[in-house]
C-alpha cells in the first residue's frame, strides 16, 4: 500500500510544505505583470511599513499557535502599550519603550497564568481578554485620539538606503529572526514543539509544561506590545482603531504561513513571514491596479479558508500515518 | 557502565480497587541481566503490579527495594529519578520532531560556546551513540511521525537508556508490531539485557515469553501462582497455571443451527492487526469470537462494519436467496451492533431512556416528506421494550445516565430488538453489568438466535463464550488459528489456543 501511494503522498506532502510559498512567488509575478508600480522600490518600501506591524505581533503569536493555544488579545495589548507610549510622552523616549514593553510582559503573563496554571481555555479566555483590555484602554484614552510627541514620532519615519528601508520594519525584521532562533536553537524552543505535539507525554517525561506555556504568551505580550509602539511611532498618535482587528489577521497569518492550529509544527521564518507578506501584498497589489477595497476582505478570507482546511487535511494525513 | 549486579525486590504488595482485590500479597525478584516475563490473563494483575512500580498507583502496602534500599514510588516522576523507565503499550513521542529530540528531550545537551543554545550536534551525536548501542539503525535526523510504530518504540527505549535507566518495563510491547519489527524489538531488548538492565517483559503470549525470558512470573486473580526458570518448565505446565483449576464451570449446550450462510468475509486484511481473516456467520447461530486483548478481535469487528479502514477483502451478504457483495459501510447499515464501551460510543448519555431505544430505528417513526418525528409512537414502543426486557427504570422518560449499567445495557438491546437486524454484532455485551443482568443478558442472546438472528459475539470473559456460542473462532495475533464446535468448547481447549498451544 506505501509503494502505491507513495508518489502521490510525496506530491501531496510538496503541496503542503510549499504550496504557500509558490502561490506568493506567482502572485508577485502576476502583480508585477499587470502593475507597473507594483514592482517599484517605493511600493515596496510601503509594502514592508504596511506589513511589520502585523509581522512583530504575529511572531509572537506563533509561539502560542505551536504550544497548541491562540491568543487573541494581542490587538488589544497593542492598544495599551500604544496607550502608554502616550501616558509617558512627556519623558525621554526609552522610557516609554521600556514601559510599553512592560505592558505586554505583564498582560502576556496574566494570559499565560489563566491559561496554563488555570488550566482556562485559550480561545475563550484571550477573546474575553481582547475585550476587556481594549476597554481598559478606552478607559485611559477617553475614547479619543492622541498624540505622542515628537521625539518618538520621528524614529517611525528612519529609513535607510536612499530612504528605502524603514527602522520599524527593520525592527520587526529583527524581531522574527530572533524568535526563529529561539524556536531552533534553545531548549524552550524545542519544548513549545513537544508541548504542543503532545502534552500528556511532555508532562510524563517531566517537561515543565506550565512555564513552556506561560512563556510563550509572555513573548506574545511583549510582541503585541512592539507592534503597538511601532504603530504609534509610524502614526504619531493613538487611536480607538490602534490594533483592533489585529488579532485575526495575525491568527490567518500564521496558520497561512503553514503554523498548525493544533499545535506542535510551524515556523515564525520563513513560515508567519510569508503568511503575513501574502495578506499584505494581496492588498497592496489590488490597490496599485485599483481594484475596489471591498474586494480584499473576500480575497483574505478565502485565503484564510483554503489555509484552515489544508492545515485540517494536513492533520489528518499525519494522524493517519 | 555499572559492572555490579543490581537487585530489584516487591516484596508483598497488595493493591485494592473499590470492590476488586488487584493484587494481594504478590512478591517478586528480578535481577539485573535478566528479563523476566510476567504473564497471565486479562485482568490478573500483571499491569497493576508494573503501575505500582512505575509510581502510577501507589500500593496500599508492601515494600519495594532496589539494591537494598527501601525506595518509595508516589508518581512516574519517583520511578524516573530510581532508574524505572515504563515502555507503555501508547507510546509516549513527539511527532514533529526529530529521533535525536525525542530521545534527549529531558537532557539537552548545551552548546559550549553559546549560552541558552543547544547543541544540535551534540543530541544528534550522543543519540546515535544510544541507537548503536541498542543496534538499531534508525537515523537520528529524521522526524518521528515518518517511523513504523515499531521504529517509534525503539526510539522510546533509547529515550529511558539515555536517562539511564536501570529498571525497564515492557507493556505488551509487540501488540501493534510486525513479524520483522518484533524481531528487532527482541534484539533490542536482548542488548539491554547485556547492558545489564533489569528487565520486566509483560505478554500474555507465551511463545514470546519462552523465546526471550529467562524467568517468569504468573499471576491470576491477583495473587502469585508460580515463578521460576522459563528453561525448567514446559509450557503446558505454564499454560495450566495461568488458566487454574478453577475452571470449567460453564458447560456448552449444544444445539444444531442450520447451515444456511447469512454472511460471509474473505480475506479481511489490515495492516498487522488483520492478516487475512476469513468467516462465515450461519442463520440462527451464535458465533463466538475469542482471544486475548491485542489479539485483534475488536479490530475485526471495526473493520468489517467500516469503523476502521480495510486494507483489502470481501464482505458478501446473502439475502434474498442472492448473494451480494457489500462494502463494510453497507454491513453496518444491516447490523445491529452493541459496541463495546457503551459510555463512549453506545449511549446518548443525557437523552431520556426512550430517545436512546428508538435512535436506531429512527425512519420508522419519521412521518411525511419532512420526516416529522412521532414522539408518542416511540415512546409507546419504547414503554413496550422497557416491560419486555424488565428494564429498571423509573419511567421511559428518565435520563439514561440515572440507569444502573445492566440496565443500560438492556436498553442498547433493545434498540436493536426494534429494529429487527438479521445480524447482531455484541462486542463485550456483559462488561461492566452485575451478574443479575448478565444472565438476562445471557438468556437474550439465546432467544434472539432461536428466533432466527444471526449472533456474533465477542467477548473477554471466557464462560460466555463457551456457554452462549454455537461456534467459536480463537483468533491469533490478527490470524483464526481455531475453530472449535461441540466438545470442542470448552474453556481449557480455548483458552490453550488462545495462549499460542500448538494444535
Amino acid at each position: 500500500m506505501q509503494s502505491s501511494s507513495f508518489n502521490l503522498s510525496q506530491i501531496q506532502h510538496f503541496i503542503f510544505s510549499y504550496g504557500f510559498y509558490i502561490l506568493l512567488f506567482c502572485l508577485v509575478i502576476l502583480f508585477g505583470f499587470i502593475s507597473n508600480d507594483f514592482l517599484s522600490i517605493s511600493n515596496w518600501t510601503q509594502i514592508s511599513i504596511a506589513a511589520c506591524f502585523l509581522l512583530a505581533a504575529s511572531a509572537g503569536l506563533t509561539l502560542v499557535l505551536i504550544t497548541g493555544n491562540i491568543d487573541l488579545s494581542i490587538g488589544s495589548i497593542a492598544y495599551l502599550a500604544a496607550t502608554a507610549v502616550y501616558l509617558t510622552a512627556d519623558y525621554h523616549p526609552l522610557v516609554s519603550i521600556m514601559v510599553a514593553i512592560l505592558v505586554g510582559i505583564s498582560f502576556g503573563l496574566f494570559n499565560g497564568f489563566l491559561v496554563a496554571y488555570l488550566k482556562m481555555n485559550s480561545l475563550l479566555t484571550t477573546l474575553a481578554l481582547m475585550i476587556a483590555y481594549r476597554g481598559l484602554a478606552l478607559v485611559i484614552t477617553g475614547g479619543s485620539m492622541h498624540y505622542i510627541g515628537k521625539p518618538l514620532a520621528s524614529f517611525g519615519s528612519v529609513k535607510f538606503f536612499s530612504n528605502s528601508l524603514p527602522l520599524i520594519f527593520l525592527t520587526s525584521l529583527f524581531l522574527m529572526i530572533f524568535l526563529q532562533i529561539v524556536l531552533k536553537k534553545t531548549r524552550f524552543g524545542t519544548y513549545c514543539y513537544a508541548v504542543g505535539n503532545n502534552e500528556t507525554a511532555a508532562t510524563r517525561i517531566g517537561i515543565p509544561v506550565r512555564r513552556v506555556k506561560a512563556l510563550a504568551f509572555v513573548i506574545s505580550g511583549i510582541c503585541a506590545a512592539i507592534s503597538g509602539l511601532l504603530l504609534s511611532m509610524y502614526l504619531g498618535e493613538i487611536t480607538t482603531f490602534t490594533g483592533r482587528g489585529m488579532e485575526f489577521q495575525a491568527v490567518a497569518a500564521v496558520v497561512i504561513g503553514g503554523t498548525s492550529l493544533f499545535g506542535g509544527r510551524g515556523s515564525v521564518l520563513p513560515g508567519t513571514m510569508a503568511g503575513v507578506l501574502l495578506l499584505i501584498i494581496i492588498n497592496n497589489g489590488l490597490g496599485t491596479r485599483g481594484v475596489s477595497p471591498y474586494i480584499y476582505p473576500f480575497v483574505a478570507g478565502a485565503l484564510i479558508f483554503i489555509a484552515i482546511y489544508l492545515d485540517s487535511i494536513k492533520n489528518r494525513y499525519m494522524i493517519k500515518k | 557502565m555499572t559492572i555490579n549486579k543490581q537487585k530489584l525486590e516487591m516484596l508483598n504488595i497488595t493493591k485494592n480497587f473499590p470492590g476488586v482485590e488487584a493484587l494481594n500479597d504478590v512478591s517478586i525478584v528480578a535481577n539485573s541481566g535478566e528479563i523476566m516475563g510476567l504473564v497471565g490473563v486479562n485482568g490478573a494483575g500483571k499491569s497493576t503490579l508494573m503501575n505500582v512500580l512505575g509510581g502510577i498507583y501507589p500500593s496500599d502496602s508492601g515494600k519495594i527495594i532496589l539494591n537494598n534500599n527501601h525506595i518509595q514510588l508516589q508518581s512516574p516522576n519517583d520511578a524516573a529519578k530510581n532508574g524505572i523507565s515504563f515502555i507503555h503499550q501508547d507510546l509516549l513521542y513527539f511527532a514533529s520532531q526529530t529521533v535525536a529530540e525525542n530521545i534527549y528531550m529531558t537532557d539537552l545537551p548545551k552548546n559550549d560556546l553559546l549560552p541558552f543554545f543547544i547543541s544540535k550536534s551534540k543530541i544528534i551525536e550522543k543519540s546515535s551513540q544510544v541507537l548503536d548501542m541498542l543496534g538499531s539503525d534508525i537515523n537520528p535526523n529524521s522526524l518521528i511521525e515518518e517511523l513504523s510504530t515499531g521504529e517509534k518504540q525503539i526510539v522510546e527505549i533509547a529515550r529511558a537508556l539515555a536517562t539511564g535507566s536501570d529498571i525497564v518495563i515492557f507493556d505488551e510491547p509487540t501488540s501493534s508490531l510486525s513479524i520483522k519489527e518484533k524481531e528487532k524489538l527482541f534484539k533490542v531488548v536482548r542488548k539491554l539485557k547485556s547492558e545489564n538492565k533489569i528487565i520486566v517483559y509483560i505478554s500474555h503470549f507465551l511463545n514470546e515469553i519462552q523465546e526471550l525470558c529467562d524467568t517468569y512470573v504468573v499471576l491470576r486473580n491477583g495473587r502469585l501462582v508460580g515463578s521460576g526458570n522459563v528453561a525448567d518448565e514446559s509450557k503446558n505446565n505454564i499454560i495450566r497455571m495461568i488458566i487454574g483449576r478453577d475452571l470449567t464451570a460453564s458447560k456448552n449446550i449444544f444445539k444444531e443451527t442450520s447451515n444456511e450462510t447469512i454472511l460471509e468475509i474473505n480475506n479481511l486484511v489490515q495492516g498487522n492487526l488483520l492478516q487475512g481473516i476469513d468467516l462465515t456467520l450461519n442463520k440462527g447461530e451464535v458465533l463466538g469470537l475469542w482471544g486475548l486483548m491485542g489479539s485483534g478481535r475488536t479490530e475485526l469487528i471495526r473493520t468489517m462494519l467500516g469503523l476502521d479502514p480495510m486494507e483489502s477483502g470481501e464482505i458478501y451478504l446473502y439475502q434474498d436467496s442472492k448473494t451480494k457483495k457489500i462494502s463494510p459501510k453497507q454491513l453496518l447499515k444491516q447490523c445491529g451492533y452493541v459496541t463495546e464501551s457503551r459510555r463512549i460510543d453506545g449511549l446518548f448519555i443525557s437523552e431520556p431512556v426512550w430517545k436512546n431505544i428508538t435512535s436506531g430505528n429512527l425512519n420508522h417513526y419519521s412521518r411525511g416528506r419532512l420526516n416529522l418525528m412521532n414522539s408518542n409512537a416511540e415512546m409507546q414502543s419504547a414503554q413496550d421494550h422497557i416491560e419486555q426486557l424488565k428494564i429498571k427504570t423509573p419511567s421511559y422518560s428518565t435520563s439514561i445516565e440515572n440507569l444502573s449499567g445492566g440496565n443500560q445495557q438492556k436498553a442498547i438491546f433493545s434498540r436493536w430488538l426494534d429494529k429487527k437486524p438479521k445480524i447482531l454484532i455484541l462486542d463485550e455485551p456483559t462488561r461492566g453489568v452485575d451478574v443479575g443482568a448478565k444472565q438476562e443478558i445471557g438468556s437474550l442472546i439465546t432467544e434472539l438466535a432461536r428466533d432466527g438472528a444471526s449472533i456474533l459475539l465477542v467477548s473477554s470473559e471466557i464462560e460466555e463464550i463457551v456457554s452462549l456460542s454455537n461456534r467459536v473462532l480463537v483468533l491469533r495475533d490478527g490470524v483464526i488459528v481455531h475453530e472449535a464446535s461441540g466438545e470442542g468448547i470448552n474453556e481449557v481447549n480455548l483458552m490453550s489456543v488462545a495462549l499460542g498451544k500448538e494444535q
